[in-house]
């Protein structure tokens, strides 16, 4: 009891080292010992991206497009469905015009279109991406529809997927890394002045080692009270809380090196 | 100084039996003492036995070697040649207290808490006893309405009163002192000596203490060690330097 009264004194002494301590110890461990659910809200966190190839559609206006955008939507293989209005229609036709310097009014163009943009789903098989394209052929009416040809995701989205890819394989391990450091540095904060409180204790009471049995107290007290916190949030990893205990150990190790006031 | 059958070494060998509290007795030995640090000869061939209960003044110029033999009898710097044989080298030995050249004090603590690093449970049947004595060499020495202040904000004199009590506080069976009183004035001096000899009468306490001032502790009883340029030169009676 005298060792860990001796380590809050020292901690509550320097209240904010102290703080930081034992969040980044709580953290640390639920962090471990709650391994799964932790990445299961990472995955959680950050959409996973959907969108596969495309194709654009031209339907004539008079048919009820919108209809037709919300039974594609529905059909499994379709990520999503985007409806291009007849004045976007109008307008991209102006602006490829422009490019080839014909000019145009809007009296001059009669395009009674709508368009649709129907993206697959990700690495959906060609076959099925047929499928779908004729099921929307049959739906509007082979009259009343063009198709353009199958166009493959962009190279921003696949840098996107990739980064996303790299945050759901990395992520945790990243996060746990850098509570780690922080854990670390928390430890290394209050570690001169456990040395130094502990150099006194040792000089003027008749007491060994009191540094590491600081250490021993003090930090056994925030695993427990850590694993405690694991438990509340659902039965934790037991194998990961034991990796983690040796880290601690690690930790509570540290304080046995002898202090030499000189060099402070 | 030593019984026929037993050589100092002997003494001190035989651990408890050799450090006998309640009796007379060598508490340090060093023969043909050395310690050099790369070309300095900081210390230079040094004979020395000091006897439990016995009151040393360590004395000699600047840079004479007097902090490297307190640190030698502390075990705090080992020697280059020679030997030195302490009380704690068996670890049944007697409890030595340092008062330091630094003073080494908590600057965010107050006095008092710096004060409190001296409570031993083993050697105070409560802490209102410990209180009791804080209390009293507090007032001895002028420091009891400024217990409270945090040492970072306290002047030299009063940092190093608070490193000459926490000392005392251990009740120690050695006091090993490095210029203790350099930044007290004659009156606190006196005083501070008059608890260190209460000490040495009542308790027994061997006091070892070094200091430049060779006038002031000629009006005191004790043994004079004098230290030339790392040599022993004297040692004996103060009246006699």
């Amino acid at each position: 009891m005298f060792y860990l009264i001796q380590y809050f004194k020292i901690l509550f002494k320097s209240p904010l080292r102290g703080f930081f301590l034992f969040f980044f110890s709580v953290l640390f461990v639920l962090s471990v010992g709650q391994k799964a659910f932790l990445e299961e809200q990472f995955a959680k966190m950050i959409p996973e991206n959907k969108a596969g190839d495309y194709f654009y559609a031209l339907i004539d206006s008079s048919e009820s497009y919108q209809t037709v955008a919300r039974q594609m939507q529905a059909l499994p293989g379709v990520f999503k469905v985007e409806i291009l209005s007849e004045t976007q229609i109008k307008d991209e036709v102006k602006n490829v015009l422009g490019s080839l310097q014909v000019d145009v009014t809007d009296q001059s163009l009669d395009l009674n279109y709508a368009g649709l943009k129907i993206i697959y789903t990700k690495e959906l098989k060609p076959r099925a991406q047929e499928l779908v394209r004729d099921y929307l052929s049959h739906l509007v009416g082979e009259g009343s529809i063009t198709l353009g040809k199958i166009k493959t995701n962009d190279q921003l989205n696949d840098r996107r997927s990739g980064f996303i890819s790299m945050i759901k394989t990395w992520g945790y391990s990243l996060y746990l890394a850098l509570v780690l450091i922080f854990w670390i540095i928390s430890l290394l904060s209050v570690r001169t002045k456990i040395a130094k409180a502990s150099y006194l204790l040792e000089s003027y009471q008749r007491k060994k080692r009191v540094a590491l049995k600081m250490a021993l107290n003090g930090l056994t007290l925030f695993f427990l009270i850590s694993v405690g916190i694991t438990f509340i949030l659902g039965m934790p990893q037991i194998l990961n809380l034991v990796i983690v205990l040796g880290v601690f150990l690690a930790g509570i190790f540290l304080h046995g090196q002898k202090y030499q006031w000189e060099s402070h | 100084m030593f019984n026929q059958t037993q050589t100092p070494n002997q003494k001190i060998a035989n651990g408890s039996k050799g450090f006998n509290k309640s009796s007379k007795g060598p508490v340090f030995y060093c023969e043909d003492l050395s310690v050099q640090f790369g070309e300095i000869a900081a210390l230079k061939n040094i004979q020395l036995t000091i006897e439990r209960g016995e009151i040393i003044f360590v004395t000699g110029a600047s840079g004479a070697g007097k902090t490297t033999l307190l640190k030698v009898l502390s075990g705090l710097t080992n020697p280059t040649s020679g030997r030195v044989l302490r009380p704690n080298d068996n670890h049944k030995g007697l409890f030595i207290s340092n008062v330091f050249q630094d003073l080494r004090l908590m600057g965010k603590y107050t006095c008092e808490e710096n004060l409190m690093f001296a409570y031993d449970s083993s050697i105070y049947a409560n802490k209102a006893e410990f209180m009791q004595d804080l209390n009293e060499l507090s007032r001895i020495l002028g420091i009891k309405d400024r217990l409270k202040l945090k040492v970072a904000d306290a002047n030299g004199g009063l940092k190093q009163k608070v490193a000459i009590i926490r000392s005392l506080l251990t009740r120690p069976d050695i006091l090993i002192a490095d210029e203790p009183t350099s930044s007290l004035d004659i009156d606190n001096t006196r005083r501070l000596f008059d608890v260190l000899n209460l000490y040495n009468t009542k308790r027994g306490t061997t006091v070892i203490w070094a200091t430049h001032n060779k006038e002031f502790i000629k009006s005191f009883t004790g043994r004079i060690i004098h230290l030339d340029n790392g040599r022993l030169v004297y040692s004996g009676n103060a009246c006699f330097i």
